[in-house]
Protein backbone atom coordinates (compact mmCIF):
# COMPACT_ATOMS: atom_id res chain seq x y z
CA UNK A 1 0.00 0.00 0.00
CA UNK A 2 1.49 3.13 -0.78
CA UNK A 3 0.34 6.27 1.22
CA UNK A 4 0.79 10.18 0.24
CA UNK A 5 0.95 13.06 3.15
CA UNK A 6 0.64 16.90 2.03
CA UNK A 7 3.16 16.41 -0.64
CA UNK A 8 3.59 19.74 -1.95
CA UNK A 9 5.91 21.10 -5.01
CA UNK A 10 6.62 24.07 -6.04
CA UNK A 11 8.69 25.81 -8.57
CA UNK A 12 9.93 29.43 -7.14
CA UNK A 13 6.51 30.96 -6.69
CA UNK A 14 4.68 28.29 -8.89
CA UNK A 15 3.19 26.16 -7.26
CA UNK A 16 2.95 22.73 -8.75
CA UNK A 17 0.65 20.78 -6.25
CA UNK A 18 0.05 21.22 -2.72
CA UNK A 19 -0.89 18.84 0.62
CA UNK A 20 -1.93 16.52 -1.74
CA UNK A 21 -2.77 13.28 -0.38
CA UNK A 22 -3.63 9.65 -1.60
CA UNK A 23 -3.69 6.35 -0.49
CA UNK A 24 -3.29 3.27 -2.79
CA UNK A 25 -4.28 0.01 -1.23
CA UNK A 26 -2.32 -2.78 -2.30
CA UNK A 27 -2.68 -4.32 -5.55
CA UNK A 28 -4.90 -1.51 -6.80
CA UNK A 29 -4.21 0.69 -10.43
CA UNK A 30 -4.64 4.38 -9.77
CA UNK A 31 -4.30 6.48 -12.89
CA UNK A 32 -3.52 9.64 -12.76
CA UNK A 33 -5.11 11.67 -15.68
CA UNK A 34 -4.78 15.29 -16.88
CA UNK A 35 -3.72 17.30 -19.68
CA UNK A 36 0.22 18.00 -20.07
CA UNK A 37 2.41 21.19 -18.07
CA UNK A 38 0.03 20.26 -15.27
CA UNK A 39 2.50 18.43 -13.21
CA UNK A 40 1.56 14.66 -13.50
CA UNK A 41 5.43 13.80 -14.31
CA UNK A 42 6.87 16.48 -12.03
CA UNK A 43 4.68 14.26 -9.53
CA UNK A 44 5.88 10.81 -11.05
CA UNK A 45 8.85 11.93 -10.14
CA UNK A 46 8.39 12.93 -7.10
CA UNK A 47 7.43 9.12 -6.67
CA UNK A 48 10.31 7.37 -8.55
CA UNK A 49 12.70 9.59 -6.07
CA UNK A 50 14.84 11.05 -9.03
CA UNK A 51 13.13 14.55 -7.95
CA UNK A 52 12.95 16.41 -4.31
CA UNK A 53 9.96 17.32 -2.51
CA UNK A 54 9.07 19.86 -0.76
CA UNK A 55 6.78 18.95 2.44
CA UNK A 56 4.99 15.54 2.51
CA UNK A 57 5.71 12.03 3.33
CA UNK A 58 5.55 8.79 1.51
CA UNK A 59 4.86 5.80 2.95
CA UNK A 60 5.31 2.49 1.22
CA UNK A 61 4.35 -0.82 2.95
CA UNK A 62 4.85 0.65 6.39
CA UNK A 63 8.08 2.34 5.16
CA UNK A 64 8.86 5.60 4.47
CA UNK A 65 10.35 6.22 1.01
CA UNK A 66 13.54 8.99 0.84
CA UNK A 67 11.86 12.59 -0.65
CA UNK A 68 14.95 14.00 -0.95
CA UNK A 69 15.84 13.62 -4.83
CA UNK A 70 18.69 11.36 -3.56
CA UNK A 71 16.46 7.90 -2.83
CA UNK A 72 18.94 4.20 -3.11
CA UNK A 73 16.97 1.90 -3.21
CA UNK A 74 14.80 0.66 -6.01
CA UNK A 75 11.35 0.17 -4.32
CA UNK A 76 9.22 1.82 -6.67
CA UNK A 77 10.10 0.48 -10.10
CA UNK A 78 10.00 3.25 -12.38
CA UNK A 79 8.55 2.52 -16.80
CA UNK A 80 9.68 5.45 -18.22
CA UNK A 81 7.47 7.05 -21.46
CA UNK A 82 11.24 6.72 -23.47
CA UNK A 83 12.07 3.35 -21.69
CA UNK A 84 15.75 4.22 -21.15
CA UNK A 85 16.86 0.91 -21.43
CA UNK A 86 20.76 0.08 -21.97
CA UNK A 87 21.01 -0.24 -25.60
CA UNK A 88 24.72 -1.85 -25.24
CA UNK A 89 23.12 -4.75 -23.35
CA UNK A 90 20.76 -7.71 -24.18
CA UNK A 91 17.29 -7.67 -23.17
CA UNK A 92 18.03 -10.05 -20.33
CA UNK A 93 21.18 -8.41 -19.48
CA UNK A 94 18.93 -4.95 -18.86
CA UNK A 95 16.75 -7.36 -16.95
CA UNK A 96 19.71 -9.03 -14.94
CA UNK A 97 22.22 -6.40 -14.38
CA UNK A 98 20.43 -4.69 -11.29
CA UNK A 99 19.68 -7.49 -9.35
CA UNK A 100 23.08 -8.71 -9.94
CA UNK A 101 25.23 -5.63 -9.45
CA UNK A 102 22.86 -4.08 -6.69
CA UNK A 103 20.89 -7.05 -4.77
CA UNK A 104 24.26 -9.28 -5.56
CA UNK A 105 22.02 -12.03 -7.03
CA UNK A 106 23.72 -14.71 -8.39
CA UNK A 107 24.10 -14.68 -12.14
CA UNK A 108 22.12 -18.01 -12.17
CA UNK A 109 19.79 -16.79 -9.96
CA UNK A 110 19.29 -13.58 -11.67
CA UNK A 111 19.15 -15.42 -15.64
CA UNK A 112 16.28 -17.41 -14.35
CA UNK A 113 14.53 -14.47 -12.76
CA UNK A 114 14.97 -12.10 -15.93
CA UNK A 115 14.13 -15.32 -18.26
CA UNK A 116 11.11 -15.79 -16.30
CA UNK A 117 10.27 -12.13 -16.03
CA UNK A 118 10.73 -11.93 -19.80
CA UNK A 119 8.77 -15.30 -20.66
CA UNK A 120 5.78 -13.98 -18.50
CA UNK A 121 5.69 -11.06 -20.65
CA UNK A 122 5.89 -12.62 -23.87
CA UNK A 123 9.30 -11.35 -24.76
CA UNK A 124 10.82 -15.06 -24.49
CA UNK A 125 12.15 -14.70 -27.91
CA UNK A 126 13.58 -11.33 -27.94
CA UNK A 127 16.09 -12.00 -24.64
CA UNK A 128 19.05 -12.00 -26.82
CA UNK A 129 18.12 -9.10 -28.69
CA UNK A 130 19.60 -5.98 -28.27
CA UNK A 131 17.03 -2.77 -27.39
CA UNK A 132 17.25 -1.15 -31.04
CA UNK A 133 16.13 -4.24 -32.77
CA UNK A 134 12.80 -4.60 -31.22
CA UNK A 135 9.94 -2.48 -31.28
CA UNK A 136 7.62 0.56 -28.73
CA UNK A 137 5.78 -1.84 -27.41
CA UNK A 138 8.20 -5.23 -27.02
CA UNK A 139 10.82 -2.13 -25.41
CA UNK A 140 8.51 -1.18 -22.59
CA UNK A 141 7.70 -4.73 -21.61
CA UNK A 142 11.31 -4.87 -21.13
CA UNK A 143 11.40 -1.80 -18.71
CA UNK A 144 8.11 -4.02 -17.18
CA UNK A 145 10.12 -6.98 -16.87
CA UNK A 146 13.37 -4.49 -15.64
CA UNK A 147 11.63 -2.36 -13.34
CA UNK A 148 10.04 -6.05 -11.76
CA UNK A 149 13.36 -7.87 -11.63
CA UNK A 150 14.31 -5.71 -8.26
CA UNK A 151 10.95 -6.68 -6.61
CA UNK A 152 9.47 -3.10 -6.20
CA UNK A 153 6.78 -2.97 -4.04
CA UNK A 154 4.91 -0.66 -6.26
CA UNK A 155 5.23 0.22 -10.34
CA UNK A 156 4.73 3.82 -11.63
CA UNK A 157 4.68 4.56 -15.18
CA UNK A 158 4.88 7.69 -17.18
CA UNK A 159 2.56 7.64 -20.12
CA UNK A 160 2.66 3.62 -20.98
CA UNK A 161 0.69 4.82 -24.14
CA UNK A 162 2.65 7.54 -25.79
CA UNK A 163 3.92 6.35 -29.22
CA UNK A 164 2.46 3.10 -29.41
CA UNK A 165 -0.49 1.77 -31.67
CA UNK A 166 -3.62 0.64 -31.10
CA UNK A 167 -2.49 -3.02 -30.51
CA UNK A 168 0.56 -2.62 -28.61
CA UNK A 169 -1.83 -0.51 -26.29
CA UNK A 170 -4.12 -3.31 -26.05
CA UNK A 171 -0.91 -5.50 -24.98
CA UNK A 172 -0.27 -3.08 -22.71
CA UNK A 173 -3.77 -3.05 -20.61
CA UNK A 174 -3.09 -6.97 -21.07
CA UNK A 175 0.03 -6.82 -19.03
CA UNK A 176 -1.13 -4.38 -16.30
CA UNK A 177 -4.47 -6.14 -15.38
CA UNK A 178 -1.98 -9.40 -15.75
CA UNK A 179 0.18 -8.01 -12.91
CA UNK A 180 -3.12 -6.16 -11.34
CA UNK A 181 -3.94 -9.95 -10.64
CA UNK A 182 -0.88 -11.41 -9.50
CA UNK A 183 -1.30 -7.91 -6.88
CA UNK A 184 0.82 -5.77 -7.87
CA UNK A 185 0.39 -2.39 -7.29
CA UNK A 186 0.36 0.16 -10.02
CA UNK A 187 0.57 3.69 -10.56
CA UNK A 188 -0.41 5.34 -13.79
CA UNK A 189 0.28 8.62 -15.57
CA UNK A 190 -1.35 9.35 -18.49
CA UNK A 191 -3.38 11.42 -20.76
CA UNK A 192 -5.02 9.19 -22.11
CA UNK A 193 -8.59 8.54 -20.99
CA UNK A 194 -9.99 5.85 -22.99
CA UNK A 195 -6.68 3.76 -21.57
CA UNK A 196 -6.86 4.97 -17.88
CA UNK A 197 -10.85 3.50 -18.12
CA UNK A 198 -9.46 0.41 -19.32
CA UNK A 199 -6.93 -0.23 -16.40
CA UNK A 200 -7.78 1.90 -13.27
CA UNK A 201 -9.55 0.93 -10.12
CA UNK A 202 -9.42 4.80 -9.38
CA UNK A 203 -8.63 7.83 -11.42
CA UNK A 204 -7.36 11.20 -9.91
CA UNK A 205 -7.41 14.12 -12.21
CA UNK A 206 -4.87 16.13 -11.42
CA UNK A 207 -6.02 18.65 -12.98
CA UNK A 208 -9.28 19.35 -10.94
CA UNK A 209 -9.20 17.67 -8.10
CA UNK A 210 -5.40 18.80 -7.18
CA UNK A 211 -4.87 21.68 -5.10
CA UNK A 212 -2.44 23.98 -6.33
CA UNK A 213 -2.28 27.22 -3.90
CA UNK B 1 68.93 -1.75 -52.28
CA UNK B 2 72.13 -2.40 -50.04
CA UNK B 3 71.65 1.28 -49.38
CA UNK B 4 68.32 0.73 -47.98
CA UNK B 5 69.66 -2.13 -45.63
CA UNK B 6 72.47 -0.25 -44.57
CA UNK B 7 70.44 2.78 -42.90
CA UNK B 8 67.09 0.60 -41.98
CA UNK B 9 68.97 -0.54 -38.83
CA UNK B 10 69.14 3.07 -37.39
CA UNK B 11 65.72 4.22 -38.45
CA UNK B 12 64.24 0.79 -36.58
CA UNK B 13 66.33 2.23 -33.85
CA UNK B 14 64.23 5.19 -34.38
CA UNK B 15 61.50 3.69 -34.54
CA UNK B 16 61.84 2.16 -30.95
CA UNK B 17 61.57 6.08 -29.55
CA UNK B 18 58.53 6.73 -31.85
CA UNK B 19 57.00 3.58 -30.66
CA UNK B 20 57.55 4.50 -27.01
CA UNK B 21 56.71 8.25 -27.16
CA UNK B 22 53.12 6.89 -28.63
CA UNK B 23 52.52 4.16 -26.53
CA UNK B 24 53.04 5.98 -23.05
CA UNK B 25 51.34 9.08 -24.07
CA UNK B 26 48.48 6.74 -24.97
CA UNK B 27 48.40 4.98 -21.83
CA UNK B 28 48.49 8.36 -19.57
CA UNK B 29 46.57 10.66 -21.48
CA UNK B 30 43.49 8.68 -22.31
CA UNK B 31 42.93 8.17 -18.70
CA UNK B 32 43.87 11.82 -17.47
CA UNK B 33 41.46 13.16 -20.30
CA UNK B 34 39.08 11.16 -18.77
CA UNK B 35 39.46 12.79 -15.53
CA UNK B 36 40.14 16.51 -16.63
CA UNK B 37 36.37 15.62 -18.39
CA UNK B 38 34.66 14.65 -15.55
CA UNK B 39 36.00 17.36 -13.37
CA UNK B 40 34.79 19.50 -16.50
CA UNK B 41 31.01 18.14 -15.29
CA UNK B 42 31.90 19.24 -11.89
CA UNK B 43 29.95 21.55 -10.08
CA UNK B 44 32.75 23.80 -8.62
CA UNK B 45 33.11 26.60 -10.72
CA UNK B 46 36.63 27.00 -9.46
CA UNK B 47 37.65 23.55 -10.57
CA UNK B 48 36.15 23.73 -13.99
CA UNK B 49 37.85 27.44 -14.52
CA UNK B 50 41.15 25.70 -13.61
CA UNK B 51 40.55 22.68 -16.22
CA UNK B 52 39.27 25.15 -18.62
CA UNK B 53 42.48 27.18 -18.81
CA UNK B 54 44.73 23.80 -19.04
CA UNK B 55 42.51 23.13 -22.06
CA UNK B 56 42.39 26.21 -23.44
CA UNK B 57 46.64 26.70 -23.13
CA UNK B 58 47.07 23.19 -24.11
CA UNK B 59 45.03 23.91 -27.43
CA UNK B 60 46.30 26.54 -28.13
CA UNK B 61 49.94 26.35 -28.25
CA UNK B 62 51.84 24.27 -30.88
CA UNK B 63 53.04 21.09 -29.19
CA UNK B 64 56.45 21.65 -30.25
CA UNK B 65 56.40 25.05 -28.22
CA UNK B 66 54.88 22.82 -25.13
CA UNK B 67 58.28 20.64 -25.47
CA UNK B 68 60.43 23.11 -25.56
CA UNK B 69 59.19 24.62 -22.74
CA UNK B 70 59.08 21.83 -20.75
CA UNK B 71 62.08 20.48 -21.34
CA UNK B 72 64.22 24.08 -21.83
CA UNK B 73 61.91 26.89 -20.14
CA UNK B 74 60.92 24.54 -16.98
CA UNK B 75 65.06 23.93 -15.99
CA UNK B 76 65.85 27.31 -16.92
CA UNK B 77 63.54 28.84 -14.76
CA UNK B 78 64.88 26.40 -12.00
CA UNK B 79 61.13 24.81 -11.80
CA UNK B 80 62.02 21.46 -12.60
CA UNK B 81 64.49 19.47 -14.75
CA UNK B 82 63.61 16.59 -16.64
CA UNK B 83 65.71 14.13 -18.57
CA UNK B 84 64.74 14.59 -22.62
CA UNK B 85 62.48 11.19 -22.64
CA UNK B 86 60.43 12.44 -19.71
CA UNK B 87 59.72 15.81 -20.33
CA UNK B 88 58.87 14.59 -23.99
CA UNK B 89 56.29 12.06 -22.73
CA UNK B 90 55.28 14.28 -20.20
CA UNK B 91 54.24 17.10 -22.29
CA UNK B 92 52.40 14.59 -24.75
CA UNK B 93 50.66 13.49 -22.07
CA UNK B 94 49.63 16.47 -20.97
CA UNK B 95 48.95 18.02 -24.56
CA UNK B 96 46.67 14.34 -25.41
CA UNK B 97 44.59 14.56 -22.16
CA UNK B 98 43.74 18.18 -23.14
CA UNK B 99 42.22 16.78 -26.62
CA UNK B 100 40.55 13.80 -25.25
CA UNK B 101 39.03 15.62 -22.25
CA UNK B 102 37.55 17.56 -25.10
CA UNK B 103 36.26 14.62 -26.99
CA UNK B 104 35.36 13.01 -23.58
CA UNK B 105 32.94 15.76 -22.64
CA UNK B 106 31.26 15.75 -25.98
CA UNK B 107 30.59 12.28 -25.43
CA UNK B 108 28.99 12.65 -21.96
CA UNK B 109 27.07 15.24 -23.16
CA UNK B 110 25.37 12.96 -25.79
CA UNK B 111 24.52 10.73 -22.98
CA UNK B 112 20.53 11.17 -22.10
CA UNK B 113 19.40 12.04 -18.85
CA UNK B 114 17.65 9.26 -19.17
CA UNK B 115 20.40 6.98 -18.74
CA UNK B 116 20.85 8.02 -15.42
CA UNK B 117 17.52 8.07 -14.68
CA UNK B 118 16.88 4.78 -15.58
CA UNK B 119 20.09 3.77 -13.67
CA UNK B 120 19.02 5.52 -10.48
CA UNK B 121 15.27 4.11 -9.88
CA UNK B 122 16.84 0.51 -10.41
CA UNK B 123 19.86 1.84 -7.76
CA UNK B 124 22.95 1.67 -9.31
CA UNK B 125 25.36 4.13 -7.12
CA UNK B 126 27.08 6.84 -8.94
CA UNK B 127 30.04 4.81 -9.38
CA UNK B 128 27.82 1.79 -11.32
CA UNK B 129 26.19 3.84 -12.99
CA UNK B 130 29.14 5.31 -14.22
CA UNK B 131 31.29 2.45 -15.34
CA UNK B 132 28.20 -0.44 -16.57
CA UNK B 133 26.10 2.28 -18.33
CA UNK B 134 27.65 5.93 -18.83
CA UNK B 135 31.04 4.46 -19.81
CA UNK B 136 30.60 2.12 -22.12
CA UNK B 137 28.28 4.41 -24.31
CA UNK B 138 30.52 7.01 -24.28
CA UNK B 139 33.23 4.75 -25.67
CA UNK B 140 31.29 4.11 -28.54
CA UNK B 141 30.70 7.62 -29.18
CA UNK B 142 34.14 8.88 -28.72
CA UNK B 143 35.67 6.07 -30.64
CA UNK B 144 35.70 7.87 -33.79
CA UNK B 145 37.41 10.81 -32.80
CA UNK B 146 39.87 9.20 -30.45
CA UNK B 147 40.99 7.01 -33.65
CA UNK B 148 41.78 10.05 -35.38
CA UNK B 149 43.98 11.44 -32.41
CA UNK B 150 45.58 8.31 -32.48
CA UNK B 151 46.65 8.99 -36.27
CA UNK B 152 47.95 12.21 -35.64
CA UNK B 153 50.15 10.87 -32.09
CA UNK B 154 51.55 8.68 -34.31
CA UNK B 155 52.96 11.80 -36.79
CA UNK B 156 53.31 14.40 -33.47
CA UNK B 157 55.69 11.97 -32.25
CA UNK B 158 58.11 12.93 -34.63
CA UNK B 159 57.82 16.39 -32.85
CA UNK B 160 60.55 14.90 -29.71
CA UNK B 161 63.54 15.07 -32.58
CA UNK B 162 63.65 19.32 -31.60
CA UNK B 163 65.22 18.19 -28.30
CA UNK B 164 67.32 15.72 -29.66
CA UNK B 165 65.78 12.72 -28.82
CA UNK B 166 66.66 10.13 -31.37
CA UNK B 167 63.29 9.20 -33.15
CA UNK B 168 62.38 7.62 -36.23
CA UNK B 169 62.36 11.32 -38.09
CA UNK B 170 65.18 12.06 -36.55
CA UNK B 171 67.23 9.12 -37.68
CA UNK B 172 65.89 9.82 -41.33
CA UNK B 173 67.50 13.14 -41.08
CA UNK B 174 70.30 12.56 -39.73
CA UNK B 175 70.87 9.45 -42.40
CA UNK B 176 69.94 12.35 -44.98
CA UNK B 177 72.42 14.61 -44.19
CA UNK B 178 75.33 12.61 -43.81
CA UNK B 179 74.55 10.70 -46.84
CA UNK B 180 73.30 13.49 -48.93
CA UNK B 181 70.04 11.77 -50.48
CA UNK B 182 66.15 11.60 -50.07
CA UNK B 183 65.96 7.92 -49.84
CA UNK B 184 66.32 8.06 -45.94
CA UNK B 185 63.26 10.23 -46.08
CA UNK B 186 61.23 8.02 -48.53
CA UNK B 187 61.59 5.56 -46.06
CA UNK B 188 60.55 7.23 -43.10
CA UNK B 189 57.68 8.83 -45.08
CA UNK B 190 56.92 4.90 -46.06
CA UNK B 191 57.36 3.57 -42.81
CA UNK B 192 54.66 6.47 -41.44
CA UNK B 193 52.56 5.36 -43.69
CA UNK B 194 52.75 2.00 -42.13
CA UNK B 195 52.59 2.77 -38.56
CA UNK B 196 49.11 4.88 -39.11
CA UNK B 197 47.57 2.13 -41.74
CA UNK B 198 48.43 0.05 -38.50
CA UNK B 199 46.79 2.75 -36.15
CA UNK B 200 43.63 3.18 -38.58
CA UNK B 201 42.76 -0.27 -38.97
CA UNK B 202 43.32 -1.12 -35.31
CA UNK B 203 40.80 1.53 -34.41
CA UNK B 204 38.28 1.14 -37.09
CA UNK B 205 38.27 -2.79 -35.46
CA UNK B 206 37.45 -1.48 -32.42
CA UNK B 207 34.77 0.87 -33.97
CA UNK B 208 33.73 -2.53 -35.21
CA UNK B 209 33.23 -4.21 -32.38
CA UNK B 210 31.37 -1.91 -30.55
CA UNK B 211 29.31 -1.34 -33.29
CA UNK B 212 26.89 -4.28 -32.59
CA UNK B 213 24.38 -1.74 -31.24
CA UNK B 214 22.77 1.23 -31.56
Amino acid sequence: MLKIENLSKSYGNRTIFKNLNLTLPAGEVLAIVGPSGIGKTTFLKIVAGLLPADEGQMILDDQPLDLSGHRKDARVGVIFQDFNLFPQYSVLKNVTLAPQTVKHLRPQTAQALGEQLLSGLGLAAQMHQYPFQLSGGQKQRVAIARALAMQPGMLAYDEPTSGLDAESTQRVIDVILQLKEQGTTQLVVTHDLPFAKAIADRTLDFGNEVERG
Amino acid sequence: MDYIWSILPSLLDGLKMTFGVFGLTLLGSLPLGMVVAAALRSDLDVLRGIMNVYIWIMRGTPLLLQIVFVYYGLSLAQIATFPRFEAAVLTFILNYAAYFAEIFRGGFQGISQGQYEGAKVLGFSPFQTFKLIILPQVTKAVMPAIGNEVVNLVKDSSLVYVIGLGDLMRAGNIAAARDVTLMPYILVGILYLGLTAVATIVMRQIEHRLNYYR
